[in-house]
């Protein structure tokens, strides 16, 4: 409990309440921004519609990869050795604010193509490989009372949001983490969470 | 406290937003900037010491960093209070590529003392939160001047709740001897 004698009258806090209330912002300040925002000075030039569709897309784009060249490897090719996976971990990508979200349709397919990239070659050396986006409109829910309610979400700002996983098979913690070494979504200022999903 | 939940997004920000993402127009991108660039300016003017160049940098690396977000912004709270934690992360890093003893001189610069015998109470607060260390005067303008709850401060700007309740305390400590002082002196937080 904040000290008495530390308070401030009601009179200091209509004071302090009142501090900037006249401030307005410069209409210079509308054009610059307008600027910023836009894209070679073209309005609406903004990042591309399908801009909020690169997680989905490049998540279904890489799995579907890593479909094809899983199935295509047991179908047609001698069976390669596979390196020990003794278990199954669980790659949990967070975007914070630091995330560097692609800017326009260029960056989009580079991007793109580097997340699919990724996921290939963990295919190619014979690693189980599955994932997902994860829509960011989710709520946590508890029980209250025996009832059921929603809570506060629990992410934390400085963390970010849990935009998606993968699940990959290695041979042990180690493993799993060595494999992030080339991970694009760290290279762009994500982060990653390592998990072990636990065999009963 | 003084305004209704900054969780409940409203209506007509829910609108503005799926229009501009639809479109991604200069139209709507305006609609919201009108809408939101106020309060907004206000804010970056109360973290910053005052409207000015800092304000208006704040302002526009806010926009910059909300549209390129906006497809995943997630109705976790108004968008407002979205766009303010983004306004304190930014202007925490200007802070952080300026150096911070400078950005702290330049504001106690800006308010050297008037020769004028007398300094009314207005006077003397607002040049008070000017000299008040970053900590103290971002947790004063989110809680008593903004509104927020300690636990929406946790939640939204990334301070935790004992952080806010502490530097909270502490701000108005260093307020309230200023005001007793007759001076706007600064406290290290």
């Amino acid at each position: 409990m904040p000290d008495e004698q530390d308070d401030l009258t009601v009179a200091h806090r209509e004071v302090l309440r009142s501090w900037g209330r006249d401030w307005q912002p410069p209409e210079s300040l509308r054009e610059r921004t307008v600027r910023a925002v836009t894209d070679e000075g073209r309005p609406g030039a903004i990042a591309p519609r399908r801009a909020r569709r690169f997680g989905a897309f490049a998540w279904a784009a890489a799995v579907a990869a890593v479909a094809f060249v899983v199935g295509v490897g047991i179908g047609q090719r001698q069976v390669r050795p596979v390196p020990p996976q003794a278990q199954r971990y669980m790659l949990l990508l967070f975007e914070s604010d630091e995330y560097r979200v692609p800017r326009d349709e260029e960056e989009l397919r580079q991007r793109e193509s580097e997340y699919v990239a990724w996921a290939r070659r963990l295919a190619d050396g014979g690693r189980f490989v599955d994932g997902e986006e994860l829509s960011q409109a989710g709520w946590r829910y508890g029980l209250d009372s025996g009832r059921l309610t929603r809570l506060p979400p629990a992410d934390d700002p400085m963390v970010g949001v849990l935009a998606g996983y993968f699940v990959v098979g290695a041979a042990s913690e180690d493993d799993a983490v060595a494999l992030l070494e080339d991970c694009p979504h760290l290279a762009y200022g994500g982060t990653v969470e390592v998990r072990m999903i636990e065999s009963h | 406290m003084h305004q209704p939940s900054m969780e409940t997004p409203t209506d007509d920000d829910r609108r503005q937003v799926g229009a501009f993402l639809q479109s991604r127009s200069a139209e709507d991108f305006l609609a919201l900037y009108e809408r939101h660039t106020p309060a907004l300016y206000r804010f970056a003017g109360r973290l910053a010491g005052g409207p000015g160049v800092e304000a208006d940098d704040v302002v526009q690396e806010t926009w910059v960093r909300a549209i390129s977000r906006l497809h995943r912004f997630g109705w976790r709270c108004r968008l407002g209070t979205w766009l303010f934690a983004i306004a304190l992360n930014v202007r925490r890093e200007l802070l952080r590529r300026a150096g911070r003893d400078r950005a702290i001189a330049a504001e106690l610069d800006a308010l050297a003392p008037r020769a004028t015998p007398e300094i009314d109470t207005q006077r003397r607060l607002h040049r008070a939160l000017v000299g008040l260390a970053d900590g103290y005067r971002e947790v004063i303008v989110l809680h008593d001047i903004e509104g927020y709850t300690h636990q929406e401060i946790a939640r939204h700007f990334g301070i935790r709740e004992g952080t806010s309740k502490s530097q909270l305390a502490r701000g108005r400590r260093a307020l309230r001897r200023a005001l007793e002082d007759g001076g706007g002196g600064s406290d290290a937080g």
